[in-house]
């Protein structure tokens, strides 16, 4: 069963370590594979923090917020915050290019981001100065709203006047995924009109080193960063043309924490989606698995065993992004899928949660 | 759309500092027991306030049968530990077939912040590339729920939503759609969190914490203090617990979201008062069916009275009684909308209006005729709650209970049902 097939994706905007926009992108996941390159460099600031770290980072190259908005204000966003609002900047800017969009509609529209922790950074800085601080007389107040874990996407809500229900989806690698399922039931449930999906991650040396302690992600995957957003509303004949469709989105969850569990709970989602598909007439022809480059990829293997299909990896392509993973493989869906073509999207986090989604690219792609 | 399958609640659970269990936690409601204490569970030497709602003597292991505690951190204990208990509350057999359509949705503010804050001191003392692996790895907010699905063997959608303190209205909402949708005939939802030093330092920046204890609703009132807890319902399509006949505490009626889009931690009363309606309308009640109002009431100058200008805004002079569960518990975050949904449930329940404990003088701004609940618990017929839950950020959310009948739920309106 199928419960989005009423669902458009009408605009996708993305940052990432490939740099802005779907064009960056695309020209990243293309690339022959061996050629992993350039990224961006972390902040100076922060240089001496990653010394000694394993591995590669990959920052959004040369990113500052005032490229997408005005500094006032600015001054005190954390980095993810900083990175989703310059994501949905874009999106605004983009949907609204390409398709006449009442203004009241943006004053209606709902967000539904993904992450795994928000900004850890914050919190963790938040933590150092009650620590060196001995009690608050360190602590800017104006920093601390930064380590809520919906930051993020209330200051994109503020700075955009987005009135719609204002939501964060936290599901580990599957976050962006289980922010599309959840903000589909909020539209079919009347909740919300057109939503705003996706995910982000901030490169910080709290989450590098974090990541390669736990080693879940192969070493020669970079720890990347980055955020995407697609615009999510119901097809109408006043809606926008739609890059894609939202075929099926099925988020699912193993208790049994062992390859098979997952493997097997993966199967029953990508079994759902791709059942969605075909009842649609669509074929699947490009496949995004979410675990390549982590310890997860055998139980990814076992569950799309003969599934034959284009693969591409986006983990390689962009870096270990956390909640954003499910976000670029949605943009890189937009990307690479020719028009009418199905793409699945699979994901697994070490937590249990599964999931799986089928766009169908539509002819403005 | 017009709504054929309806949510109704069968089963409560929570751990929490006046009460373990639904049953209990309602004694202590009922009595206005106090759960605000000095905090023990960091060193609060450095700080000028001392108090948190702390649940003391938590003891995970007595309650879970399934999960390895030592896989999770305090905030994924406290949502597994409560949602054993409701599942228990509601006599409910989780057989193969259920438990694979079954989540959890959990809410969260802070998810595993005592986690991060004891990460903090290991990275401190001995380097990034010192800090402990297991310990990273308890950290993602989305592990909160799957404690919740690993303990009660879960194969459903199963996903934390952190829109901070009203996170629970958040979850129990989205459990409900799932239900109504056909997606689920059984969900876990609510929510979880647990006190920590930067929280604490955080609400202290911003000179939001109570000099002593929380006075919600009081002309003195001086702040919150950040407490923990989780408080988990079953959500049961009624047909499904009719079925199996199920005690059935209240029909989930429905529920409404806003977002203020003005100010990251100042709420605002007309976006608030939207919130009401929308969940009003969803539920498809009116203004005048509400018998209860279950409070934000964080007991912060600004909260209390920007949710009174909303409230006011929906129903006028003829305001129902409205009370404060964080006069007793202190903030409990992300679980807060959570606690106040199983207060909803068992004042349907039991008949009973909860009361606002430090209700000493009622601060004149709020204009005549509000019921506070201010001299104690006291026996009352509620036939529909309406539930607050506002966070940072603006995100705001009430889910609406209503008595279950077997006849057309009440107030039934026009529209969604």
């Amino acid at each position: 069963m199928t419960t989005t097939e009423e669902l458009r994706i009408t605009e996708v905007s993305v940052l990432s370590a490939a740099g802005v926009g779907l064009d960056a992108l695309r020209a990243r996941l293309r690339r022959p594979a061996g050629d992993d390159g350039p990224f961006g460099t972390p902040a100076e600031a922060e240089g001496d923090q990653y010394a000694g770290l394993p591995g590669r980072v990959a920052a959004v190259p040369d990113f500052r917020i005032t490229d997408y908005v005005p500094r006032k204000g600015t001054k005190n966003l954390d980095r993810s915050t900083a990175l989703g609002l310059a994501a949905s900047t874009l999106l605004k800017r983009g949907l609204s290019g390409r398709h006449e969009v009442a203004d009241a509609s943006w004053g209606s529209t709902g967000i539904a981001m993904g992450t795994v922790v928000g900004s850890l950074s914050s919190s963790i800085q938040l933590d150092i100065d009650v620590i060196e601080g001995k009690g608050i007389d360190l602590v800017n107040p104006a920093v601390f709203p930064n380590t809520t874990m919906n930051c993020c996407a209330s200051q994109i809500a503020i700075w955009h006047s987005f009135r719609g229900p204002n939501s964060t989806v936290a599901n580990g690698s599957v976050s962006a995924l289980s922010a599309l399922r959840y903000a589909a039931r909020l539209i079919r449930c009347g909740h919300a009109e057109r939503m705003l999906v996706g995910g982000v991650e901030e490169l910080s040396p709290h989450t590098a080193w974090g990541t390669r302690l736990k080693g879940e992600v192969d070493q020669s995957v970079a720890i990347g960063e980055g955020v995407a957003l697609v615009a999510v509303e119901p097809a109408g004949p006043d809606a926008p043309s739609a890059l894609a469709e939202v075929t099926a989105c099925e988020v699912l969850f193993s208790p049994e924490r062992t390859e098979d569990g997952y493997a097997e709970a993966l199967r029953r989602a990508v079994d759902r989606a791709v059942r969605a598909a075909t009842s649609a007439g669509v074929e699947v022809r490009l496949l995004l698995p979410g675990a390549v480059g982590t310890s997860l990829s055998a139980a990814e293997e076992k569950a799309l065993v003969g599934f034959d299909a284009e693969r591409v990896d986006v983990r390689a392509a962009v870096g270990e992004c956390g909640g954003a993973l499910g976000a670029m493989q949605l943009a890189a869906a937009v990307a690479l899928g020719e028009p009418g073509d199905g793409v699945l999207i699979t994901g697994i986090d070490p937590s249990g949660a599964v999931a799986a989604a089928v766009l169908t690219i539509g002819a403005g792609s | 759309m017009s709504r054929t399958r309806r949510v109704v609640v069968t089963g409560l659970g929570c751990v929490s500092s006046i009460g373990t269990g639904a049953q209990e936690f309602a004694e202590g409601v009922r009595a206005g027991r106090s759960g605000v204490s000095e905090i023990e569970s960091f060193d609060s030497g450095d700080f000028p306030s001392h108090m948190a709602g702390e649940v003391h003597g938590f003891d995970p292991a007595s309650i879970v049968r399934r999960i390895d505690l030592d896989d999770w951190g305090r905030t994924a204990h406290f949502a597994a530990a409560a949602a054993r208990l409701a599942v228990e509350d509601a006599g409910l057999e989780l057989d193969e077939e259920t438990r694979a359509t079954t989540g959890a949705i959990i809410g969260t503010t802070n998810g595993e912040a005592p986690t991060v804050d004891t990460l903090t001191k290991q990275w401190l003392e001995g380097g990034p590339g010192r800090i402990s692996t297991d310990l990273v790895a308890k950290i993602p907010a989305g592990n909160i729920a799957a404690a919740v699905s690993v303990e009660l063997g879960l194969f459903g959608e199963t996903v934390v939503i952190p829109t901070a303190c009203s996170a629970a209205n958040y979850a129990i909402g989205s459990a409900a759609d799932k239900i109504i949708v056909g997606e689920s005939d059984v969900m876990v939802a609510g929510g979880a969190d647990s006190v920590n030093r930067f929280t604490h330092a955080g609400f202290l920046s911003l000179g939001a914490v109570a000099d002593e204890v929380p006075q919600p609703f009081d002309r003195d009132r001086t702040g919150i203090v950040t407490a923990e807890g989780g408080a988990v319902l079953v959500l049961e399509e009624l047909e499904h617990a009719k079925a199996r006949g199920a005690r059935i505490y209240a029909e989930l009626l429905g529920y409404g979201l806003s977002c203020d889009a003005h100010h990251i931690v100042h709420p605002d009363a007309e976006s608030i008062a939207d919130c009401i309606r929308r969940a009003h309308a969803n539920a498809g009640i009116e203004a005048g069916d509400v018998d209860y109002v279950c409070a934000h009431g964080t007991g912060t100058p600004t909260n209390d009275i920007t949710e009174v200008t909303a409230t006011r805004l929906v129903f006028g002079e003829q305001h129902p009684p409205m009370s404060s569960l964080k006069s007793m518990l202190g903030h409990t975050m992300g679980a807060a909308s959570g606690f106040g949904a199983i207060a909803c449930c068992k004042a349907i329940e039991e008949s009973f209006l909860p009361p606002t404990v430090n209700l000493r003088n009622v601060d004149p701004a709020f204009g005549e005729g509000i019921d506070f609940v201010g001299s104690g618990s006291r026996t009352a017929d509620v036939r529909v709650a309406q539930n607050h839950g506002f966070a940072f950020g603006g995100n705001n959310a009430i889910t609406i209970f209503g008595a279950y009948t077997d006849r057309e739920p009440v107030g039934a309106g026009e529209e969604r049902r």
